[in-house]
């Protein structure tokens, strides 16, 4: 059961709108490493994770992403409003503006739909979980190409908190391997999958 | 479906009250008696939440207790039929 509070949970205040800047930070709502992949990501793992500890980290980080979600969408949101129709031209916005005009849609930069393909939940704890790292490590990667790209304080200061949550989930899903590890096979860690196998009596 | 775990069962029907109320409430924010309901739903809501959490454990993480132990993390979770 979820509910939501009505709050970002970092702040977003853009005062100059950017609809050249929202295309390419849309990446991060419905791109190959976007804040909704990773929502899904870990919120689909969760049931089949065979300890506590995983099972908790993926509820709270799979919310946290949703959080994050919201905050990349009133990015988008903030950049687009009030366009004219001058500035959609210009700004080659018109051609997710054809289509969606300035609502939020999750999508690639490129202009790739969201597809759930962009994730996995494999129902192997060592699989997923190195799935999760990676996940985090990619984001990040996506975060510092935006900062590379944007020098306007208002929407870098945002982006900045996303990129430090990446490194924050990145650690606890590290975390979260090594509690998984240490309740394994230490001789072979693949010996069994927790979350499908029962290990033999006779082992 | 009933839930076995009665304080559970109180949340879910204190929940469902508070749900619903608030979607009539959405779109109809002026009504007095739907939000006479509401806040009356509410504080059942809350007396119900109160119960289940004294007596199993954290429906929140802000209510999560334990000085050696984050009660939160604990098994069973809800898709695990958990306290039902």
């Amino acid at each position: 059961m979820w509910v939501y509070e009505k709050r970002l949970q970092y702040p977003v205040k853009i005062t100059q709108t950017n609809a050249k800047l929202a295309q390419v930070i849309i990446s991060q709502f419905g791109g190959p490493d976007g804040e909704l992949a990773a929502s899904q990501r870990y919120l689909s793992q969760r049931y089949t994770m065979p300890y506590a500890e995983c099972k908790g980290l993926l509820t709270d980080i799979g919310t946290e992403e949703l959080a994050h979600m919201e905050i990349v969408c009133a990015i988008v949101y903030q950049l687009t409003k009030n366009l004219s129709v001058d500035d959609i031209k210009a700004s080659g916005f018109d051609r997710y503006y054809v289509d969606h005009t300035t609502a939020l849609w999750p999508t690639a930069a490129a202009g790739i739909p969201f597809n759930a393909c962009e994730f996995q939940s494999k129902g192997d704890v060592i699989t997923d979980l190195v799935e999760d790292m990676a996940a985090e490590q990619k984001a990040r990667t996506t975060y510092d190409n935006i900062l590379r790209l944007i020098h306007d304080e208002e929407i870098c200061d945002p982006i900045r908190y996303l990129r430090q949550r990446e490194i924050v989930h990145f650690q606890r899903f590290g975390e979260a391997l090594t509690i998984t590890q240490d309740r394994l096979d230490s001789k072979n860690f693949y010996a069994f999958n927790p979350e499908f196998d029962r290990p033999s009596k006779n082992c | 479906m009933k839930c076995q775990n009665r304080y559970l069962q109180a949340v879910n029907e204190a929940g469902f009250v508070l749900d619903d109320a608030n979607l009539f409430l959405d779109t109809h924010p002026c009504c007095e008696n739907a939000l006479h309901y509401y806040h009356e739903a509410a504080e059942r809501y809350r007396e119900a939440k109160k119960a289940y959490t004294k007596a199993c454990g954290p429906l929140y993480k802000l209510d999560s207790d334990g000085d050696c132990y984050h009660d939160w993390v604990k098994d069973p979770w809800p898709w695990e039929g958990g306290n039902c």
